[in-house]
């Protein structure tokens, strides 16, 4: 066990370190930032601003920088909102979404639900978040009343929920569709009809032999929904300005701003390098626990039933 | 043997391909749809005295941006730089990774460096890892930005295609005709030619449509970063602001994001036109997707069709719930 953490953490440590070093490379000195000074002591070269950035994480430590590891941290909790309720949705409504398709398939009405959420998912993430951003912008000019309070706000409802609803539809849409595929393979196999020709009912059939064996193959693909979620936690971040978010203040640190102002380097902040590392050091972290965690229930749910 | 098994017509892939193919008329002859030149600017609506930006109107489609531009005209003369420039990247992308692909299954080899690139774009997000390489000075500056534009993202990309394509092709190898064609003394290459290479085409018909979805996606995410091929500024006594001669529709929305809340058009009517090409992609590459791979590979290839046909990648029964399990269990 302590081999296997051993491994993700040093593949993860070589990533970040090649992160860092991405990061680091063509940034002038000059245009560094700690705490909206720039950074003293260092020459322009790329060597010193690599050293600053794999410092950053070690200053961020001592108690001096501890506001600032503060005011970084404050930025976790939305995104963690929008993470784990998109990771625990697409999972829940991928999986029935996927049981769904199965069985339903041949109900009409359900191909137009089908049709529906094919279209959701075929519509890339900045694409659906500028249309409701831009779309709610037209419908207020159109309806400014807005009675029945329908156009996307910036409450918690029509806001934030709405937002995380969107960053769950392309991995539930991947994952239904693993689901979809793990079930069609299950169903050929011999023992669920031995099973059933026993006599077990068609719901405890489904529930004790089929859905236990597909939940493997459904756990395996857990680092690749998150690795989706956090791609498009990027754009749903950056393009609906949600400026109390981790990613949006990771994009600020790389100098990056806000939609709807000039270019990147014409009207930009500053290259906050310590920000960068910290937040990159932060979301490998996050991401570790979570591969972790990942690779635990893989291994807590052993395979009964090899596909092959 | 059920007749929808063998259709080799697939609708989704049909309506896909005019839509592609109307976008691409357009783009070839954008006089058919418009009459403004794509820096033609209307100044002055003197009917009414009113300045641009011009709303959504019988003479301006889809809106002016705030010099006067028709926002139709340019997104119609930006049709084909954009799917040039997804065509290179597409290409790349796709060569590259079946030559990979069959280079590690073909050796039984695992090539490192595509390892920990594959790796890499598993864990970050690949769209962070090309901001960061992008918006590097010297490159975001560079003259060849667009090469390095072409590379990045391809390299990238490469990453995220190649175990796809990795485990579709060791499935090709694995069928027992690859064995009978070792074991008679067909060499490695003749192999490849005649029995893999014929096996791979459902494979790109679903590939290649799938891979220019999924890198317009990626243009036009890194277009509202201000991350496109060629950045150009102008520098005048009122500062220096982003302008570019280019007409690309990630080029577009980097120009639209600037003037989001006074000018939605610029931002609206770009993303809907390249969700559009996305989706159009899309449709096609679920038309020639099979349902599942054994599917795949039970009933491939068939010889009695032209390769055109072919590229239209039937689908059989199983997504019309004709012969699906879950039917023959009930």
């Amino acid at each position: 066990m302590l081999k296997f953490i051993w491994y993700h953490v040093k593949s993860w440590f070589y990533m970040v370190v090649l992160i860092l070093a991405i990061a680091s490379v063509g940034r002038q000195a000059q245009l560094i930032y700690v705490q909206g000074q720039p950074y003293t002591n260092l020459t322009n070269s790329w060597s010193s601003v690599f050293f600053a950035a794999l410092n950053a994480p070690f200053k961020l430590l001592s108690p001096p920088y501890h506001p600032i590891l503060a005011k970084m941290s404050s930025y976790i909790p939305l995104s963690l909102f929008f993470v784990v309720y998109a990771f625990i949705g697409s999972y829940v409504f991928g999986v029935l979404k996927g049981i769904a398709d199965v069985f339903w398939r041949k109900r009409i009405g359900y191909r137009a639900f089908q049709g529906l959420f094919w279209l959701l998912d075929a519509v890339p993430m900045f694409g659906l978040i500028v249309l409701i951003e831009t779309g709610s912008m037209f419908l207020a000019m159109a309806w400014q009343g807005d009675p029945i309070h329908v156009i996307p706000n910036q409450h918690f409802w029509l806001g934030n929920f709405l937002r995380a609803n969107i960053l769950m539809v392309p991995s539930m849409m991947y994952l239904s569709r693993i689901t979809n595929i793990a079930i069609s393979f299950e169903l050929g196999e011999e023992y669920l009809l031995t099973a059933r020709s026993k006599g077990i009912r068609v719901w405890k059939l489904f529930r004790r032999h089929l859905f236990r064996n597909i939940v493997p193959k459904l756990l395996n693909e857990a680092p690749t929904a998150f690795i989706m979620i956090l791609s498009s936690l990027l754009a749903l971040e950056y393009l609906s300005f949600q400026d109390k978010g981790f990613m949006f203040a990771l994009l600020a640190g790389m100098g990056q701003g806000e939609l709807g102002q000039p270019s990147l380097y014409l009207d930009q902040g500053a290259f906050l390098i310590q920000a960068v590392s910290g937040f990159l050091l932060m979301m490998a972290l996050f991401t570790t626990v979570f591969q972790l965690l990942a690779a635990w229930l893989r291994w807590r749910w052993k395979v009964v039933h090899n596909y092959e | 043997m059920n007749e929808s098994r063998h259709r080799w017509w697939s609708t989704r892939a049909f309506i896909g391909i005019l839509v592609i193919a109307g976008f691409l008329v357009m783009g070839l002859h954008p006089s058919l749809v418009t009459h403004y030149g794509p820096y033609q600017m209307d100044k002055i609506h003197l009917s009414d005295d009113t300045i641009p930006p011009f709303p959504v109107s019988r003479m301006h489609w889809f809106g002016t941006d705030e010099n006067g531009v028709d926002i139709f005209t340019q997104i119609v003369y930006g049709i084909v730089p954009t799917l040039r420039d997804a065509t290179i990247m597409v290409a790349f992308t796709l060569a590259a990774a079946v030559i990979i692909a069959v280079i590690q299954t073909l050796y039984k080899v695992r090539i490192m460096l595509v390892d920990r690139l594959s790796y890499l774009t598993s864990i970050f997000p690949p769209v962070l890892i090309m901001l960061l390489i992008l918006e590097i000075q010297p490159v975001y500056f560079s003259h060849d930005s667009a090469y390095w534009y072409y590379a990045v993202i391809g390299v990238l990309e490469l990453g995220r295609f190649i175990p796809i394509v990795d485990k579709d092709i060791r499935l090709i190898y694995q069928k027992p005709f690859i064995e009978s064609a070792v074991v008679v003394g067909g060499s490695q290459w003749w192999i490849f030619r005649k029995h893999v290479l014929r096996w791979m085409w459902p494979y790109l018909a679903e590939y290649i449509p799938s891979q220019y979805a999924r890198i317009l996606a990626v243009m036009g995410e890194l277009g509202y970063f201000g991350v496109v091929t060629k950045a150009q500024f102008l520098q005048s006594q009122n500062g220096i602001s982003f302008t570019s001669t280019q007409l690309d529709l990630p080029t577009l929305l980097s120009l639209g994001g600037h003037h989001w809340f006074q000018v939605p058009d610029g931002v609206f009517f770009p993303t809907l036109t390249l969700c559009l090409m996305i989706i159009a992609f899309r449709l096609i590459a679920t038309g020639a997707a099979r349902v599942s791979m054994v599917e795949r590979t039970e009933h491939w290839p068939m010889k009695d069709m032209p390769w055109w046909m072919r590229l239209l990648a039937p689908r059989n029964g199983h997504g019309r719930g004709g012969t699906h399990p879950a039917a023959v269990g009930k």
